[in-house]
Order: structure tokens, then sequence, then C-alpha cells
């Protein structure tokens, strides 16, 4: 019994003290760590360099912000696109309802910039919330969320932060939680909606040639997507989506990326941003654009279908 | 009753087992609470920039280093906000660009929160997250939260 408690206080020291504020190293202050120093990422990546761990995060912008791009690119609204709400009722899978929660998140931040009609974003909001719910994460777009979005209507900018809000506390709970992999799979199916709506805008707009530049350049978010993907574990249902991501990765291959000038930087001294110069050139023929809408819409219909 | 209960099963294989995995669990758990009340502190510093729903964050140790790649896209503004617990001293974030050449370091800035910024061409670049090594006459390592926080606006 006295070794048992010896085991539970030296284990409850060990554990609760190591992470609070300092950690006893074995090298002098040298900064050089083991093993036994590295710490996992939320993100799940990390590798060894240096006198320390290096902890990476793969980042991927929101799909607000692409909708916001299209949407200046000249893009219209057509709320035929997007994954009819009456198909929330069939995802019965953990993996199939994180994929769709990506994909009706995306649509709502699509009907949220394109769209002064809250009522749209309001239904798309009720997709959201009852895929969050069924993952254990609904607070992230509970009634609260709701009512605020409903007291902002016609205000966009309060909208979209609003959503983007709920988009951190989802994703907040569900690394809380451990579940990475669900967090991998919501962004998975986010940028998979976006990459969707982007190409069959382009196809449907008369000029569509700024839209398709702006869908070249996810070719780097979509190595990122992979990369997180990757780090998030070896779920089946991952390593499937994994597997129509590289698919997708290898038409992106055929995007040229080429630096025309190099980099500068100029800080404005009274706004305090600095603008980063330089051009770079993303080039995509049109068969490798009609590839990646095939692909993209393949992918898409198969997380819709509640496939996966 | 229940006492007895919990006696009887740590006194067995199996629960000193799932005692074991418990204590060793508990780290990966304080360390997501150490984190989590930190970050929420730091969203408002994203104002007026609508942040991109990621968070990003860990408890880094002295002399760690976190890095953190990003597509940005021309015709944005963004706000790189960086926040570190007192314990981890001046933390400094380098921005890169593809190729790996340096843009922007806060090195010599001290203790710098946030740096705004817009690029002209569309590129992925990525941001290193240095955590100075500090000398502590015990001799421990200090550990703290490291947040990476990023917002656009149009």
């Amino acid at each position: 019994m006295n070794s048992l408690k010896k085991l539970f206080a030296s284990g409850i020291a060990v554990a609760f003290l190591s992470p609070f504020f300092y950690s006893c190293g074995s090298n002098e202050g040298t900064g050089e760590s083991d093993g036994s120093d590295t710490i996992e990422t939320e993100s799940g990546g990390m590798t060894k360099s240096g006198g320390g761990a290096q902890n990476i995060f793969y980042a991927i912008p929101s799909p607000i912000e692409l909708a916001q791009l299209i949407q200046k690119a000249g893009a219209t609204y057509n709320k035929d696109l997007l994954n009819p709400i009456d198909n929330v009722s069939k995802y019965n899978s953990n993996s199939s309802k994180a994929l769709n929660l990506g994909v009706y998140g995306a649509d709502l931040s699509y009907t949220s910039v394109f769209d002064n009609n809250t009522q749209e974003s309001i239904l798309y909001l009720g997709c959201t919330r009852k895929l969050a719910e069924s993952l254990g994460v609904g607070n992230a777009f509970d009634e609260k969320t709701v009512d605020r979005i409903q007291a902002n209507t016609g205000k966009k900018d309060s909208l979209l932060s609003i959503i983007s809000d709920s988009y951190m506390s989802t994703d907040e709970m569900l690394k809380e939680s451990q579940r990475e992999n669900a967090s991998a799979l919501v962004i998975a199916g986010g940028y998979i909606e976006g990459i969707y709506l982007g190409t069959q805008l382009a196809k449907a707009s008369k000029n569509g040639a700024d839209i398709v530049n702006r869908i070249a350049e996810q070719k780097g978010t979509l190595d990122n997507v992979i990369g997180l993907l990757s780090a998030s574990g070896s779920d089946a249902a991952v390593l499937v989506i994994l597997e129509d991501m590289k698919a997708l990765q290898t038409i992106f291959t055929e995007v040229q990326v080429n630096t025309a000038t190099a980099a500068s930087v100029k800080t404005d001294q009274a706004t305090k941003v600095t603008t980063i110069g330089g051009k770079i050139v993303y080039t995509v023929t049109p068969a490798t654009f009609e590839k990646l809408t095939a692909k993209a819409a393949e992918i898409r219909t198969k997380i819709i279908s509640g496939q996966n | 009753m229940k006492n007895l209960l919990t006696l009887t099963v740590i006194r067995s294989f199996g629960g000193r087992f799932a005692l074991i995995c418990a204590l060793a669990l508990l780290p990966s758990v304080t360390t997501f609470a150490q984190c989590k009340g930190f970050v929420k502190k730091q969203i408002t510093k994203l104002t007026p920039f609508i942040h991109n729903g990621q968070v990003n964050s860990s408890v880094l140790l002295s002399g760690d280093q976190a890095e953190l790649t990003l597509t940005f896209y021309s015709g944005q503004t963004y706000r790189i906000l960086v926040s570190s617990q007192e314990v981890l001293g001046d933390v400094y974030f380098v921005m890169k660009d593809a190729s790996r050449t340096q843009l922007f370091s806060s090195k010599e800035l001290g203790k710098f929160d946030y740096w705004d910024f817009s690029v002209e061409s569309t590129q992925q670049m990525t941001l290193e997250v240095i955590v100075p090594n500090v000398d502590t006459p015990s001799g421990l390592v200090p550990s703290g939260c490291v947040s990476i926080l990023v917002g656009f606006k149009q």
C-alpha cells in the first residue's frame, strides 16, 4: 500500500509539475533537448531541429477568405451549387459528419459573403449546428450564434466575424478532446467545397480568368491540407480522403508557379503595414483546369453523398 | 464501498496499467488547458482583422521553435499575432518566403506581438517562431504557451 502511495504521489507530481512553467532539463542550459523535452503539437506534427524541438503547424486559409477572393474576381451567386440542406440527415459516421461540417461551413461562408439574405445563412448555420452537435462540439454553433447573426443582419463584417468565431471554437473543441483527425477532416471538407465552388463558378462566368487564377493559387494550400491529414493519424477515413487529396495534388503539379521579380519589402511608416513586393505568376492550362474541375467535383460528390 | 472498489481495481494489473496510462495522459490534458485560456485572451488583439478560424498553439520549452506555413493572397491585408507567456522571455518571429529568404524579423524589436502586412503576389510563406535559450540558476528549463493567430481583411 505504501509503495502504491509513493507511485501515485510521484506520478501526480510528475504529471502536474512537468507541464507547468518549468521542466527539468538535463542539458544545463545549453538549450538542447532530448526526447523527453519534446511536446506534441496540437496540430500533431513535430520534428527535431537545432537546439530544441520544432513544432510544425499546418495552417489553411479560412473558407471565408476564398469566398471573398472569388467574389472579388467576378463570380456571381448561385445557391444551386451548395450542398442541399436536406442532405444533412445522410451523414451517419463521424468521418462523414466531420467532412460535411467542413462542406456546410464553406457553404455558410459562401452565402454569407455573396448573399445579403441572412435567412439563407441561417439555414446553412442550421446544418453546421446539427453536425457539430452530433460530433459533440455543438456549442460552437449554438443559439447564441444564431441570435448574434440575426442581430447583425446586413452587417457583413460582423457576420463573418461571428462565423469565424464558430470555426475557431469548433477547431479548439475538437483539439481539446484529442480529435485531431476530425479537425483535419473538417478542414479537408471545407477545402474541397471551396475548390468545387470556385471551379464551378469559373466555368459559369463569362470572364472566369481571374477566378481560375484564384483556384490555381490553391496549389500550396493543398500541400498543407495533405500535411495536416498525414499528421493527424492513420484513421481509415483520413486515409481515404488523403488518397483523394493526393490525386488532386497530382493534377495541381501541372500548375506552374514562377517568380518573375524577386521579393522586396517596404513598410509604410504611417500605417505600419509592410508590403511584400515581387511578382509571382501562376499558369494553368485549360486542360489542367478541366481536370481540376472534374476531380474536385468527383471528390465532393463522394463526400456529400455520405460515402466516407 | 466505492473506495474499496477503487482499491480493488488499482491492485489488479489492469488497474495499475490504467493508472499509469491516466498519469501519462495528464500532461497533455493540462498542457492544453494551459494554452486554452491563454489563446482566448489573445483573440481580441486581432481586431479589426477576421481570424482564420484555426487554433495554432503549443507549450514550448526554452530553445524550441515553431513553424507555420500558409498561403497569403494578393489583395488582402494580414495580421500575424504571436503571443507567448512571459516566462519564455522575448520570443521572436521571422517570416520567410518560399525560397527561405528572410523578409521580416521581430528579433530586434523586443516584445513584439503582431505584424501587419500585405503581399503583391499570392505566395506561400513560412513563419518561424523562436523561443530564446534562457539560462536559469536552478538549471530548470522554462516552458510556456505560444500561440500563433492569423487574421485577414480586404
